[in-house]
């Protein structure tokens, strides 16, 4: 996964990825990889997007700075971390399946949702010292960090 | 595990930061909780609306039994379910009115309508327009996400012309409403626009509308990650401006016509319009002059005055 320099090789990041979330193309790895980075940048502090931004291709660090904040938004929870995963999911599986007000397709997608994300953070933390693993969870949304402990 | 417990498992409020306190009275983010999971898919904005909500109150130092949120029919009119305040879920398009009577009896009550952009501007459309005219001390949170969602994907009044729906498999034919410019053009003296992606921001917005002498006005862009595929968190983010930081003056309204006529490559949030010199409704109701109806004693008709009343009544 990581040269000798300690940076991410791409193309090994995207087979992980592909690998470990069950996706079928290395371009839906990479589309996976690139949401799951513009997340992590609307959550992480400055000094800590650095941290992992300087292991990572320069197109992928660009995109972890695309839409990050000055400073982290302490409301963002797991739901708006996962949000722009789920919306590029399939969630109308089939025509109508309601039940009480709860569409059953789009209730299960989270779950999709997280094996993509622990996916990538399984590749991001390889070659990172624990120190650094245990400090970028203490800064991530709750059960967001839960995932980050957990990788695929 | 029933469909229930599973849909809202893990989800939303057990692992909210619940622990921030308000600046004063021991209120915590907490106090605003309930033991409801949201049924809302997972990733919908309506999330990043009740986190901005509960922040909102919190900060203001609103204590649960000094707000009310009265909400109509849709997904994010669930609101009230998980909100450890007064609530009334009301029909559909029907909140306005409904916290409308809220305030005339007791304008001491904060009251914060919570629906979509089908009950508010659709349905609800003519109580929108009025409540506009009348500027009753309510600040309305409208929930756009461009689409009914709660049935099933179906075109709404503020989706875009051309976008392919449910109910619009060869694009809407409609053009949409533009709801800042009606609530504008409708007499309102606080319309803003928030995003739901962004709940720090969005908080600071409903703390403004909530300081406003009547109706303010809150559009919030809301990604619907099951039905609309083209409005996302992304497509937002990328497009979003700062009225406040391009130096947009809110008292001037012609400054904000012209500005809450951009949607489309850069669409601007924040304050667009706000006046104080408009009285409230509640100000201004005849019947009101003896008092808040909720502090005047029961008995305070006694039957010579209901015979009077009834003399000049019936």
């Amino acid at each position: 996964m990581t040269d000798a320099a300690g940076g991410i090789d791409r193309a090994e990041l995207y087979r992980h990825v592909r690998r470990a979330a069950a996706l079928g193309s290395d371009q839906e790895a990479a589309s996976v990889v690139r949401a799951v980075l513009r997340s992590l940048g609307q959550v992480l502090p400055r000094e800590s997007r650095a941290l992992l931004e300087g292991r990572l291709p320069g197109e992928l660090s660009a995109e972890m700075e695309r839409f990050a904040p000055p400073e982290p938004d302490p409301l963002l929870d797991r739901e708006l971390f996962l949000g722009r995963l789920t919306n590029g999911l399939q969630t109308e599986g089939l025509y109508d399946q309601t039940l009480g007000g709860l569409d059953l397709v789009s209730s299960h997608v989270d779950e999709d949702a997280i094996r993509q994300i622990r996916a990538v953070f399984g590749a991001l933390q390889a070659g990172l010292p624990p120190e650094t693993r245990g400090r970028l969870a203490a800064e991530l949304p709750p059960e967001v960090a839960d995932w980050w402990r957990d990788p695929a | 595990m029933s469909v229930d417990q599973r849909a809202g498992a893990g989800r939303g409020d057990g692992r909210l930061p619940d622990g921030r306190h308000g600046p004063g009275r021991g209120l915590t983010a907490r106090d605003y909780m309930t033991e409801q999971r949201p049924t809302w898919c997972p990733g919908c904005g309506d999330f990043g609306i009740l986190a901005a909500l509960r922040e909102a109150l919190l900060q203001e130092g609103i204590a649960p039994h000094e707000a009310v949120v009265v909400s109509g029919i849709g997904c994010g009119s669930k609101l009230p379910d998980y909100m450890r305040v007064n609530g009334f879920m009301t029909l559909h398009g029907r909140p306005l009115p409904v916290a409308t009577g809220f305030r005339l009896a007791n304008p001491a009550m904060r009251v914060i309508v919570v629906d979509g952009d089908g009950d508010a501007y659709g349905i609800g459309g003519n109580h929108w327009l009025h409540t506009c005219r009348r500027n009753p001390g309510l600040v309305h949170l409208v929930e756009n996400n461009q689409i009914y969602a709660l049935t099933k994907g179906q075109y709404s009044p503020t989706t875009e012309q051309g976008t392919r729906t449910t109910t619009s498999p060869e694009g809407s034919i409609e053009r949409p409403v533009n709801p800042i410019r009606t609530a504008l053009a409708a007499g309102a003296t606080f319309v803003a626009r928030g995003f739901a992606g962004e709940p720090k921001e969005l908080a600071r917005l409903i703390r403004e509308a909530l300081h406003h002498r009547g109706y303010a006005l809150l559009d919030i862009l809301q990604p619907c990650i099951t039905y609309n595929k083209v409005n996302t968190y992304d497509w937002y983010a990328e497009r979003i401006v700062r009225l406040e930081s391009e130096g947009h003056d809110p008292s001037d309204f012609d400054a904000a016509w012209a500005r809450a006529g951009e949607f489309g490559e850069r669409i601007p949030v924040g304050v667009f319009y706000r006046t104080e010199e408009v009285p409230a409704y509640e100000e201004r109701v005849p019947g009101l002059k003896r008092g808040p109806v909720v502090e005047r004693p029961l008995d305070d008709l006694d039957e010579a005055a209901f015979e009077a009343l009834e003399r000049e009544l019936v």
